[in-house]
Parts: C-alpha cells; structure tokens; sequence
C-alpha cells in the first residue's frame, strides 16, 4: 500500500499552510511515519526555511521532473527526526514550470516508499493551486478565523470538492481564545457553520510559532508550546487515533489588568 | 443511454485512465484526463464506438480538457480523426489553461459550456418536465430548478426560470433566475431573481417575481432591475423572510415558514 496524499491548502496567503505543513510533518514522523514535505510553491519556496534544511538544499523537485537528477538526490533527510525528508520548490522558476500530470508522476513515484506525503499549496486558486491538489488524494484547509480567510477558504473547499478529493478537514489556526470570549473574533462554532467540513484542529495564536519559524525548528520537534501540542494532536488525528480538542479556554487569561482594559473598552 | 454507457466504461475498463463521459441536458460533456500524452488521449478518444457520438439533432458534446495544455497539432488531429472523421458535433471545447482557451478560441472555437453552469449535474433536477407543465397549463413557462446542495463561493447557478436551493448560498455564491429564487438555507451570497436578458446585462429584469430564504444574510438582492442592499440594521436580518416589489420598491417580510430549514438556532453566524 503506497502513502497517503496529503495537500495543505488554504485559498488566502498568510494562514499557516507552510507552517502548518512543516509542524505536522514532522509531528508524523516523531509518531514513527515515513514522511516527504514537497514545496509545491514553485518561485516562492518557503518550507525549506521553516524547516530549517535550507542549506542542504542541492536540488529541487523541478530538476527531478525535467531530468536533471534522480528523486533521491533531490530528496533532503532531516537529520534531527528519523524519516522526516523534504522535497523543495526551485526558486528561480515559475508556477508553469510543472505542470498537473507531471505533480501526479512525481506523487506515484514517491508513493511506495513513504507513509505520508505532505503537500505545501501556494495561495491562490490558479495553476500553483492546481498542479499541488492534483497529486493528492486527500486535503487539509487550513483557515484563520477572518472572514476574508473563511471566504476563500470556502471557495477551495468547492474546488477541492469538484477535483473529487477526500476527506477534506479544516484546521483553525491562530485562534484567540481572548478575542472569541469577548465576541471580537470569530468562534470555531461560527466558521464551521459556513465552511461544513469535519474540523481536525484548531492552533491557538502562539507567539512560538514565529520564532520556531525563524530559527528553524518545527514547534514539534520540542514540545513546549500550546500551538506544539496542536499539532501534535492532529498529526494523531491523521493517524486515525481519536484525540479529544484541547481546552482553548485554559489558554484564556483573566487577569486583573484585563478586566480593566475590558471595562474601559465597553466604554 | 446509461446500459450504453455502462458498455463503453467496461470496454475501457483496462486501461489506467478514463474518460469521464456524462450525460448532460446539451447532450453528453467528455472530461478528459489530466495523465495520459496526447497520442494516448487520441487514442483513447477514438476507441471509444461511434454509436456513443449519435445524439438527438439538438444534442452534441462538449470536450473539457481541464486544465491540461492542448497543442496545435493535438487539436489538429483531434479535428480531423474524431470530429471531421466521425462526424461528431462539438458544442463547446472548455479549459481552464489560458494557452489552450487561446487556441481554441483563436481556432473560432466556442469555449462557454452551453446552459450548464453547476458543476456537478446529478445535484441539480428539474422538477417538472415540459410536457407536465403543458399539461398543468404553465405554457412554455421554462422548468424550476432544483439545487439539493449548499453552494460554495464562485460557484453559479443560471435558468431561465424559477430556482429552488435546498441548501445554504455561501458569500461569493451567485443565483441568476429569469424566474423566482428560493434559498431554503442562509442567504449570504448574491441572488438575482427576474433577470431578463442575457447575464451580464444586470439591469434589465421582471419586476413580477420574489426572493424567499431561511435566513436573509445577504448585503445585496437584485429583483428585476432593482438592486436591494441590506445590512444587519433591517428587521430581516438573519431572519426568514419573502422579499418582492411592491410600487416598484422593495418589501421584506419576516416570517418562520422556513426557520426549521434553514436550522438558525439562534447562533451568531458571519
């Protein structure tokens, strides 16, 4: 049985697809999976950034497609987690440079000797989006709790749903539980009433998520995070072991200096 | 139709891909696979029993190559094998590759799928035929259409006659009616009931038709050729309501005839 074919997608840029992307692929493989990351945002790479394998990149999936090297050469190990590898987008070429058919040639060639592969989709609902969904069977739609992020979100969703892929789950990301108790943000209650389909987590804002970005170190190597542990409960979710939601409201403060700044914002 | 169609799936059941061929109201729309080369996609094509290709006089097909690159020459061959060679009436050649749309277009081709806005047809259902509304003694009154899905954002519907939604309209989710719009779920996109003409011509309209919805969440309704905007301060708001013209204005009355269906309990919702 060949892996599964994951595709991170979101409609809107900015809403943790890479991120989310690298944290659960690593989640995965500390659970013991045999995992690739592809960047599929060909001209504006960035997994290999967040996950901190920038420097060993050598070769890009582009030069598997066009011949230029074989698939593992272009393929780089993530020293610090067994079974963690990541195949880059090339930075110097466009989103034309691959094409549909050639996404899907690359997904079955890999497809044998992993457990899990992870597609990061570049924003947009054009040929970047295309060419990254087609090789999957599976999708997941990560959102922020913004009405432009949920409308685009529920465009992808219809895309997604023509292209026949399933399931297709919904992570909520940089979530504030502050801002929902106050009616300032949207509530997972809100966003799922619009977009109908299963949820598989919800992140909470957390200001790790930029410095984990910015040393590059997926959150999930080291868990000492809420938005860590988030991850690390869907990765188990993709697995098929059922994990209860976390408690958001755990993450709310309470503090005196708030009640103030409550008070006087009501004002 | 279907036994035939059965027939010809089985007949290329060998092979790793398929052609997906559905029956449309047009006549029949071919999707074709993304994987195959051009010269396995040909071959594909024409393996498939001339018998599959005779259609009603006013039927054709329409080939949708998707998002994969047709070049001259496969457009060529495909001209002079299947539809010169086979005497297939093409109606309309879809893509969504700029470089091939401008092929086919710069080739004279039509490039609109005709009267076929959804993408999935099995969802949509007409409920009275023709020959029943004759019958019933509604004339030539176009069929209602009947949608049994939520619709997501950028996706349309269009008929010339009355549309029934069962289901949600989603912001960025359009319904076009020459006739009366019922959305029996939310109403957050845009619903355009009484458009007469062809679409895109917004303005001009029957002002003789309504709006009804479960909830009416919408910032804008358009009945004939009168625009209706809406915010959260109408009465209506997030409420199930009939929405017509009354004196060339429009009035929205509030009712619950359709709160159960639309499933508002009182949530606050975008």
């Amino acid at each position: 049985m060949g892996a599964r074919v994951i595709v991170t997608t979101s409609g809107k840029g900015g809403v943790g697809k890479t991120t989310s992307t690298a944290n659960i692929a690593a989640a995965l493989a500390k659970f013991g999976q045999k995992v690739v990351a592809i960047d599929a945002d060909v001209g504006l790479r960035n997994l290999d950034v967040v996950m901190g394998l920038e420097n060993r990149v050598v070769f890009n999936f582009i030069d598997v497609i066009e011949g230029n090297c074989r698939l593992n050469q272009a393929l780089v190990k993530d020293k610090r987690v067994p079974n963690l590898y990541l195949l880059p987008a090339a930075q110097t070429r466009t989103k034309d440079a691959v094409n549909p058919e050639q996404m899907v040639a690359l997904c079955e060639q890999l497809k044998p000797d992993f457990d899990f592969i992870l597609l990061d989709c570049p924003a947009g609902i054009e040929g970047g989006f295309k060419n990254a969904a087609a090789g999957a069977d599976e999708a997941l739609v990560v959102t922020t709790p913004e009405i432009p992020a949920v409308r685009d979100a529920d465009r992808i969703i219809g895309m997604l749903e023509s292209m026949g892929k399933s399931p297709i789950r919904l992570i909520i990301n940089r979530l504030r539980p502050n801002m929902v108790q106050d009616g300032d943000m949207l509530a997972q209650e809100d966003i799922l009433d619009v977009l109908s389909i299963p949820l598989i987590g919800i992140v909470p804002e957390d200001e790790s998520v930029i410095k984990s970005a910015n040393n590059g170190e997926p959150m999930t190597m080291s868990l000492d995070s809420p938005a860590a542990q988030a991850y690390l409960n869907i990765a188990e979710r993709i697995m098929g072991r059922d994990v209860p939601l976390m408690d958001l409201q755990a993450y709310a403060t309470h503090g005196f200096l708030r009640r103030i700044k409550k008070f006087f914002k009501r004002r | 139709m279907k036994t035939f169609q059965k027939r010809i799936a089985e007949k290329m059941r060998g092979t790793e891909v398929q052609i997906r061929m559905e029956r449309r109201p047009y006549g029949i729309h071919i999707t074709m696979p993304m994987t195959p080369s051009e010269a396995a996609l040909l071959d594909l094509l024409l393996r498939i029993p001339s018998k599959a290709y005779l259609l009603p006089m006013e039927e054709g097909i329409v080939l949708d190559f998707q998002s994969r690159v047709c070049s001259p020459g496969f457009l060529v061959r495909l001209m002079q094998k299947l539809v010169w060679g086979k005497h297939v009436r093409v109606l309309a050649w879809l893509s969504t590759n700029e470089e091939t749309l401008r092929l086919f277009r710069s080739s004279g081709l039509s490039v609109e799928e005709p009267h076929q806005p959804l993408e999935n047809e099995s969802l949509t259902t007409p409920i009275l035929s023709p020959q029943r509304m004759a019958e019933a003694g509604l004339g030539n009154r176009p069929a209602l259409k009947a949608v049994y899905t939520s619709l997501r954002g950028g996706q349309t519907i269009e008929a010339p006659g009355d549309v029934l939604l069962w289901g949600h309209l989603n912001p960025g989710a359009e319904i076009i009616a020459g006739g009366n719009v019922v959305v029996a779920g939310r109403l957050r996109g845009l619903v355009h009931a009484g458009q007469v003409g062809p679409v895109g011509t917004p303005m001009s309209g029957e002002a003789d038709v309504f709006i009804m919805a479960g909830s009416f969440e919408s910032p804008q309704v358009r009945l004939g050729n009168k625009l209706c905007y809406a915010d959260d301060s109408i009465s209506g708001w997030r409420k199930p309501v009939l929405i017509t013209l009354e004196d060339g204005e429009p009035i929205i009355r509030v009712s619950n005839f359709l709160k159960e269906v639309a499933g508002h309990g009182g949530r606050d919702i975008i």
